[in-house]
């Protein structure tokens, strides 16, 4: 009796600890195999090239059907830099970083906010989103916006829907008319985007909080020295 | 009292017509010689010489040798004339000072911020348009706006 006790106590903590160390070792293995596409999409903004025409943001508001007064992508001009008459602006890109690490993703409750695994493109899932603002509270780059039309969270997600599904870029690099942006795929090592990041220096906003973004940044070179 | 009598009524009508009279500036004014309207240049330039913006407000009294400069030898080689648009063959600098004469920097700068960037590389004529009715390039907003940059900002594909 007492040694059959024994054996049944000893087989059950040995499955309890072996299920343990299998689901430890499960979760990252999955996620190996599912990132495994070589797809990672990125973009580079080049505030040397870009003159503020705004061609991004209307192309932007007309493929994805953006109302007026909202908009999924904005360029913030600062500026007049210098005497009359050599006088310069400084443009930088506001629009979603698509962060490896995404606050909003974090802290949306009913996984509307995800990361596609396949593309790693922050997206939104319209029919889960309910319109709680939390992700528009924790978005460190205040991005985020209630469409007035759909009520649901919305912002750039590189036109997966719209262009990309097409086998298209998204539309407003294909706007800009001087190619201050570059849209590729930063596995990609052939790509004019992996090109441009080795070729240019760039930054990227808000590093320090460890969100990771992919929207890269050539700073314009006339730009005072921050330190 | 006197006011109220036959002739006061009388004198009081001949002076409200006579301000109604010089308050129309055609009438008064249309006899100047040198406005755009009747001027020389007319004679030849009967199709682009016409004035029919803002600048043509008589009240400016603008003369086409005011924007254009003295006539000279013009048609003739070696004209100082001054011509204004994209295809002209004067400078820049001079094309904008002939504007800049009137409308103040700093101002301009207030209407639109691409005023500044393009201060010395590009002409007033090049966006701007004086002699239709109205300049195509104040109807310009939002995406036409855009479109109007890349005109010149293109980059090669």
């Amino acid at each position: 009796m007492d040694n059959s006790k024994r054996r049944f106590l000893k087989g059950c903590g040995g499955v309890i600890a072996g299920m343990s160390v299998y689901t430890v070792t499960k979760a990252p293995q999955a996620n190996i195999s599912e990132q495994d596409n070589g797809l990672k999409y990125a973009m580079v903004h080049d505030e040397n090239l870009c003159i503020g025409c705004n061609a991004c943001e209307d192309a932007c508001r007309e493929v994805n059907h953006v109302p007026y007064g909202v908009t999924r992508v904005k360029i913030e001009r600062s500026g007049p830099f210098g005497e009359y008459p050599d006088q310069s602006y400084r443009f930088i890109r506001h629009s979603c970083q698509h962060c490896e690490a995404a606050p909003c993703v974090k802290v949306c409750p009913t996984g509307a906010a995800y990361i596609d695994k396949e593309t790693g493109i922050v997206a939104v899932n319209e029919d889960r989103c309910v319109g709680c603002q939390y992700c528009i509270a924790a978005c460190p780059y205040q991005i985020r916006f209630i469409n007035p039309e759909t009520k649901v969270a919305d912002k750039c997600d590189f036109c997966q829907q719209t262009q990309l599904s097409e086998g298209l870029q998204p539309a407003c690099v294909l706007a800009c008319p001087t190619n201050a942006l570059v849209f590729g795929n930063l596995k990609d090592p052939d790509s004019a985007l992996v090109k441009t990041l080795k070729s240019k220096p760039t930054y990227r906003e808000k590093v320090d909080l460890g969100t990771r973004p992919k929207l890269f940044h050539v700073r314009t070179i006339d730009g005072e020295i921050v330190l | 009292m006197s006011i109220t009598n036959r002739y006061g009524v009388v004198l009081l009508y001949i002076v409200w017509f006579a301000l109604l009279w010089v308050s129309f500036p055609s009438s008064a004014l249309a006899k100047d010689a040198g406005t755009v309207a009747n001027s020389a240049c007319l004679k030849c330039h009967k199709r682009n010489g016409q004035m029919l913006g803002l600048h043509a407000n008589q009240g400016l009294a603008l003369t086409c040798e005011d924007c254009h400069g003295e006539k000279g030898k013009h048609p003739r080689k070696g004209a100082s004339i001054i011509a204004f648009g994209a295809k002209s063959d004067t400078a820049i600098k001079t094309q904008a000072q002939q504007c800049l004469a009137c409308h103040e920097h700093q101002q301009l700068a207030t209407v639109h911020w691409t005023h500044n960037v393009h201060a010395k590389r590009v002409s007033c004529g090049q966006c701007h348009q004086l002699h239709p009715e109205t300049d195509p390039a104040l109807l310009l907003s939002g995406p036409a706006l855009s479109q109007s940059c890349a005109k010149c900002h293109r980059a090669e594909i």
